[in-house]
């Protein structure tokens, strides 16, 4: 037998002494690399480590504090640190929407007949990876000029900057009206009354569309049955707190609201249940998720364009100029979003999926769109999961990005402060080394933390 | 069909077995023998031993000091004490630099704050030499500075220090410097009566001192506590003026006080002609300062005729005999 | 499926892909090896002395004007050798790499004790604080004080010098032969010379297009004011419009805004005696922040409100969302004729010059104030005074290199002769007494007239924090247009007023840092006191620097200044008691 085909097993069945020796050539080998990596990655990031535990400018101050730098990031002291993740989770759900066109290609290039075509489509999409990231940066810079960009040229050419335009005046508008109407108990409005007699159940009932979204949440909870006590109990905390982060701190209605909600979600439960048992978790999880739909959809339309910007009436918006357009140009960069690294690695897993699989939907009737959400995306999670770490890694720790684009404050009213341009701020800026190293060691736990989630949620169910 | 077993490229196939024949007893292993000799003399290889002798183990100490490396400073010095006889001045002189390492180790922690101290007393508590009023001194610098985070400052113990350098060395270079930071401890409460007190002892001690070296900085820092701790503008005028009388003392910082003494003397004391004077001096001697042009225009508008302003004048550097860094005086 | 796999014996196995790689790294690894023992065996070789001379000047002209000092030292030094004069030659060679990668540069060599002999004190953290520069470079205090031999008469002939100032030269200290006496080199920390300055830089000057505001306004004379400049952005505008071109006033961009913040002081110099609590000429960010405390200033009041009209005035002359716009953008509408005026200093006038040759005429003329009678002209205007301006472009010498061949270069290329040549070459100014710019760079003659420069507007500094961020923030977001006065008034004072991010943090942190810099003093203080001490070194010159550090020290009065300053103003206004700092 051997473990490793070509490998003489007579080697591997010798001694310990010769197993010894083959490994420490192995290990001599990767020895350059290790020191290397060691040198160059390791030991910097443990000095950042360190010195989080530092008052450190840089230079000749260096005065140990212990735990005061983190103190101070979760003592409230850095407010505009937290309220900068508020742009990371945007640009996050930007950045989670913008992987689905590389699967969709990978997807598309996976179902190609032709091996030689798709050789073909394989090298082009990895040609433009030679172009380093700085040229790109500085070619949708030029994109986005307002005088002479061709983004703006494109949005005039096609009349899309007349849409823009409308949905300017337009959009404050209906904000307004579901921030007024909708959102909020409006006991002045009788001749609305039995058209707003569904939404005014939100408010009352859910506290908002955030109450809305968790009790969504909670659904998506129970969707499997309420077990055994300690879970009811556990369910019982958590909407608790749900309600609290929805509806603020009123103990009483507080009480009386989370008692409701979870009452009625529980009978709502056991009632399915009950009418349909294998049918329940689906019925379930496709309520909460409209649920959610809903409420996140009213609170968005409320949060993303509740004032009228007025940068479109000339036709030349100042993209990376105007603080409320910062936002939607970064998240439009890099359009249609197809990255090269993506489809390869989504490529690389769909190859994996064995024609069997493929024969055995076509007998069950799967048609296209089936196979896409039912087969070939539940199958590559483990690669969609290793590129929403790298995403998430990515969104969380990058500001070269915004330093370069907008400056170190983030450009107009700081629109695009992000926490990394924070940690610049306070390393380069502030001269405080030892404060921007902390904030680096906490974003570095959200992140291990985040990856922790994506690990266990984010896999294929064998 | 099975699932098929994974296989290695087979370039990886050949590396691995191109391995495991070098690793074989027919190959030569001299020359992974080597690399790992070298690897080894590497890692194992350091500093040399520090030499054992005295005088090169304080130059080096010396050196290591210069350059702010306290580990290193720290080794050769205390190296030096263990050596050295018990009496010796190079012990003392050791011990002293040993106590400035630990004292200025970084990061600073009480362990290393404590060993200064404790090296500190043994020198001052044998006042002997130099290094005992040095070593003096040192103790009241601890106490009345933050060290390490956490650290408190003892402003009565370090008064105390002060004092005792002042008494037992009074004809020291130091005692004027422990003067003058005993009056900072005293200012430091900002309590009138204990600013009252570091005045006190700045003015006692110019009087018996008249020949101090360090009396233009407790000129200068007599008028800063006049004027900005006690609000007395004419008291701090004339610190001032008896300062300037001496030579100002700090680098690219005479200008400023020129400029205090002219706004004190016009807005305080409503000497205008002493303000005009100082204008000028500013005009004259520090043209390149940048305020300049504005001394100028106070003058006019105190009615006097302002000089003009030369960045460069040949003429004052020839009269000076072309001796460098000399400015003029009125 | 493959069978056993046995790679082919002998130099066959060269033919494989293993082997083409093997012979390819092989092979790479020898050649850069070679490349470099070549170059270290010409840098450190025992035949001659090589001089490294480490800078990030990488924008056309400076590299090929120093490469002319350069050579003519390297032919007088060969020179020298050929004659017995020194036993090995001298060769000097510059060493340019880019400012973004300069720090990390510096920073390695440093650390691995192979710095370069000359360095360029920029933008690397190593330098920054005092001890560390005292660690790695050498301090020139006795040096500075010597003449400069190369401005000795026969290096001065032929030059066209003031007599007075060359007879005066030979005998002069060094120190005393720069513009700023060396101000700018001198290291307060350390209270010494660590650098020595080769030029001076003077921001603030606009560029115009004489051919295009002739066409615009008929009359191709600069405006002088203001009100003027206002007024002949209107007619280029208007012009632009006439002949269907796309034509802005002024080519300004996101660089540009350090402009604006150029009108802070003659805008609120009204303030500058009220503020300067001490009376010590300067008004210090934290006097600035006891006055906004205490109310004594408030941004509400006249002078800041009309800096903030003034300053969206003149950033409505830029171009549309020129906040997205870069530097090189502003240059490319300007030297293309889509701009009337250009906002920059005297590092770009070189290369305006080059790309407007031929195009159209050029002309430079101060930032226009306000005159009398126009709008914000009452009170008058006065700008910030250039006596100050010290110098740049500062070279340090390595500690443990070639440093009395670095020293003489540096002679060599402080030089009157060598000084101006150099500059003029590559349209800077040079920085020695009696040196001259070229015509056309006359307009960056440091202009004497003016106000103190003062550290001035707290919001801009790094003690500002993050009020300053929202501050800068707001102020962009005024300049584009989105903000009123109001609502960045409101914002920035929310800010200060927060217990998290304003005033409390502000001093607390000032506190914080003026104790631990007093810390570093006494670190300084101790080490070099000691280190005189041992070594018997010059004692004149370490009790000099002794004595002034002490100084600086004990006027703080251990960092309680500061209460005092609080408890005198914020405290006696407001009865708020002094923010104390994390212990």
């Amino acid at each position: 037998m051997s473990t490793v085909a070509g490998t003489p097993a007579i080697a591997l069945r010798r001694g310990w002494w010769s197993r010894a020796r083959f490994l420490a050539l192995l290990w001599l080998m990767m020895l350059p690399t290790l020191a290397g990596l060691a040198v160059f990655t390791y030991y910097p990031n443990l000095e950042a480590v360190k010195y989080a535990l530092f008052k450190w400018d840089g230079g000749a101050v260096e005065e140990y504090r212990g735990l005061h730098n983190f103190a101070q990031i979760f003592g409230g002291g850095d407010p505009r640190f937290w309220a900068a993740f508020s742009l990371i989770g945007v640009l996050l759900a930007a950045n989670v929407l913008k992987m689905w066109p590389s699967i969709f290609v990978a997807i598309v290039l996976h179902r190609l007949k032709s091996e030689r075509w798709q050789f073909f489509y394989r090298v082009m999409f990895v040609i433009p990876m030679v172009i380093p990231g700085l040229v790109a940066l500085l070619l949708w810079k030029g994109f986005y000029d307002p005088n002479v960009g061709l983004f703006n040229k494109l949005l005039n050419w096609t009349g899309l900057m007349s849409v823009l335009d409308a949905f300017d005046r337009g959009m404050p508008q209906v904000a307004a009206f579901i921030a007024t109407n909708l959102l909020h108990w409006n006991g002045d409005s009788p001749l609305w009354s039995l058209l707003l007699l569904p939404t005014q159940l939100i408010t009352p009932l859910f506290g908002g569309a955030w109450g809305l979204a968790a009790c969504a949440v909670v659904l998506l909870l129970l969707r499997d049955g309420l077990a055994s006590v300690p879970q009811r109990w556990m369910l019982w905390i958590l909407v608790l707190g749900l309600a609290a982060f929805a509806w603020g701190p009123e103990p009483l209605v507080l009480t009386i609201r989370a008692t409701v909600l979870l009452g009625a979600s529980a009978a709502l439960v056991e009632w399915s249940h009950r009418r349909d048992p294998l049918e329940a978790r689906d019925r379930l999880a496709r309520l909460a998720l409209w649920a959610l739909g809903i409420g996140l959809t009213l609170v968005l339309l409320t949060k993303t364009w509740p004032v009228a910007t007025g940068a479109f009436a000339n036709g030349s918006p100042s993209w990376l100029g105007h603080s409320k357009l910062v936002v939607p140009a970064v998240i439009l960069w890099g359009f249609p979003w197809i990255g090269t690294v993506g489809v390869l690695i989504y490529l690389a897993g769909l190859s994996n999926i064995s024609k069997e699989v493929y024969e055995a939907a076509e007998l069950d009737g799967i048609g296209f769109w089936g196979k896409i959400f039912r087969i070939e995306i539940p199958l590559i999670l483990t690669q969609v999961r290793i590129n929403l770490i790298f995403l998430t890694i990515s969104t969380l720790s990058e500001y070269g990005f915004f330093l370069i684009l907008l400056g170190p404050d983030g450009g107009p009213d700081n629109a695009g402060l992000t926490p990394g341009l924070f940690m610049y701020q306070k390393a380069f800026i502030e001269n405080e080394m030892g404060y921007a190293c902390a904030l680096g060691m906490v974003m570095f736990v959200l992140l291990l933390f985040l990856t922790l989630i994506y690990q266990k949620h984010l896999k294929v169910e064998k | 069909m099975p699932p098929q077993a994974p296989t290695l490229p087979r370039q990886t196939q050949g590396l691995i077995s191109a391995a495991v024949t070098a690793s074989s007893p027919r190959c030569s292993l001299a020359p992974i023998r080597g690399l790992g000799l070298v690897v080894i003399l590497l890692v194992g290889c350091g500093d040399g031993s520090p030499s054992t002798d005295q005088r090169q183990l304080m130059t080096q100490g010396q050196e290591e000091l210069a350059r702010y490396e306290f580990t290193r400073a720290h080794a050769c010095f205390s190296q030096v004490r263990a050596i050295a006889p018990a009496h010796d001045v190079m012990r003392r002189e050791a011990s002293l630099a040993l106590a400035v390492a630990c004292h200025h180790w970084q990061p600073a922690s009480a362990e290393r704050i404590a060993e200064a101290e404790a090296l500190y007393r043994e020198l001052s508590d044998a006042g002997v030499g130099d290094e005992a009023v040095q070593a003096q001194l040192q103790l009241g610098r601890l106490a009345e500075l933050r060290d390490y985070f956490g650290d408190r400052e003892d402003l009565p113990a370090a008064r105390a220090r002060y004092m005792q350098v002042m008494e037992r060395w009074p004809q020291r270079p130091e005692a004027g410097e422990a003067c003058l930071r005993l009056a900072a401890a005293w200012a430091q409460s900002l309590q009138r009566e204990d600013v009252l007190r570091g005045v006190a002892v700045l003015e006692g001690w110019l009087d018996t001192h008249p020949d101090e070296a360090k009396a233009s900085i407790m000129l200068q820092y007599l008028s800063e506590l006049h004027w900005a701790f006690l609000g007395d503008a004419r008291q701090a005028v004339d610190a001032l003026r008896k300062a300037d009388a001496r030579g100002f003392d700090g680098e690219n910082r005479e200008w400023m006080f020129c400029w205090r003494l002219a706004r004190l003397s016009e807005e305080e004391l409503h000497d205008r002609d002493l303000a005009v004077r100082y204008y000028r001096r500013i005009v004259t001697d520090y043209p390149k300062c940048g305020a300049a042009w504005e001394a100028q225009q106070e003058m006019k508008r105190l009615g006097a005729e302002p000089p003009p302003i030369r960045l460069f004048d040949p003429a004052s550097a020839v009269k000076a005999g072309g001796k460098p860094g000399r400015e003029t005086k009125p | 499926m493959s069978g056993d796999y046995h790679p082919p014996a002998g130099w066959r196995w060269l033919l494989t892909w293993n082997g083409i790689g093997a012979v390819v790294v092989t092979v790479a690894v020898t050649i850069s090896l070679w490349q470099v023992t070549k170059v270290r065996r010409s840098d450190y070789s025992d035949q001659r002395v090589v001089v490294r001379m480490l800078h990030w000047q990488l924008e056309a002209g400076y590299r090929e004007a120093l490469q002319l000092v350069i050579d003519d030292y390297n032919r007088m030094m060969a020179e020298r050798h050929r004659r017995g004069e020194i036993p090995k030659p001298v060769v000097v060679m510059q060493v340019a790499v880019s400012e973004k990668i300069y720090g990390q540069v510096v920073n390695t060599n440093l650390l691995a004790r192979e710095a370069p002999d000359l360095i360029s004190m920029g933008d690397f953290a190593l330098k920054s604080c005092g001890a560390q520069k005292a660690q790695h470079f050498l301090c020139l205090d006795e040096l500075v004080r010597q003449p400069n031999p190369y401005n000795a008469p026969n290096h001065l002939a032929g030059a066209d010098i003031d007599p007075a100032i060359a007879a005066a030269l030979p005998t002069l200290a060094w120190r005393d032969t720069f513009i700023d006496g060396m101000r700018g080199a001198f290291d307060d920390d350390l209270q010494g010379f660590y650098a020595i300055p080769t030029n001076f830089f003077i921001p603030g000057r606009l560029s115009y297009n004489k051919d295009l505001l002739k066409a615009a306004t008929g009359s191709e004379e600069p405006p002088r004011t203001f009100g003027q400049l206002l007024d002949i952005c209107t007619k280029v505008k208007a012009y632009g419009e006439r002949q269907g071109r796309r034509i802005v006033p002024i080519a300004g961009t996101r660089a540009n805004l350090v402009y604006v913040e150029y009108y802070l002081l003659p805008f609120l110099a009204s303030y500058r005696r009220s503020m300067d609590l001490n009376r010590d000429g300067m008004v210090s960010p934290m006097e600035g922040w006891a006055a906004l405390g205490s109310g004594a200033f408030n941004f509400h009041d006249k002078p800041f409100r009309e800096l903030a009209e003034a300053s969206q005035a003149l950033a409505e002359q830029f171009p549309p969302g020129f906040l997205a716009l870069e530097r090189d953008t502003g240059i490319y509408l300007y030297t293309q004729g889509e701009a009337a005026f250009h906002l920059s200093g005297s590092w770009d006038a070189g290369t305006l010059y080059h790309l407007t040759e031929g195009k159209f005429r050029m002309g430079i003329v101060p930032f226009p104030l306000p005159g009398p009678g126009e709008r914000w002209g009452d009170p008058p205007k006065i700008a910030a005074s250039e006596a100050g301006w010290v110098g740049g472009n500062l070279f340090g010498v390595y500690k443990y290199g070639h440093t009395a061949e670095a020293v003489d270069f540096l002679r060599f290329l402080t030089s009157w002769v060598q000084n101006q040549r150099c500059n003029r070459a590559c349209d800077w100014g040079p920085n020695v007494i009696g040196t001259s710019l070229e015509e056309r760079m006359q307009a960056f003659a440091p202009r004497l007239d003016g106000l103190q420069q003062l550290s001035f507007w707290a919001p801009i500094g790094p003690i500002a924090q993050q009020v300053g961020s929202i501050y800068r923030g707001q102020m962009q977001a005024l300049l584009s247009g989105e903000a009123s006065i109001d609502q960045v008034i409101e914002k920035v004072m929310d800010a200060y007023n927060d217990d998290a991010i304003g005033e409390p943090r502000i001093w607390a942190k000032a506190y914080d840092d003026q104790k631990t810099y007093l810390r570093t003093i006494e670190r300084t203080l101790s080490v070099q006191a000691l280190v005189a001490r041992l070594s018997g070194a010059d004692r004149q010159e370490a009790d000099r620097r002794y004595r002034t550090l002490l100084s600086n020290q004990v006027m703080t009065t251990n960092a309680e200044n500061l209460r005092l300053t609080w408890n005198q103003t914020i405290g006696a206004t407001t009865g708020r008691s002094f923010p104390e700092a994390a212990r």
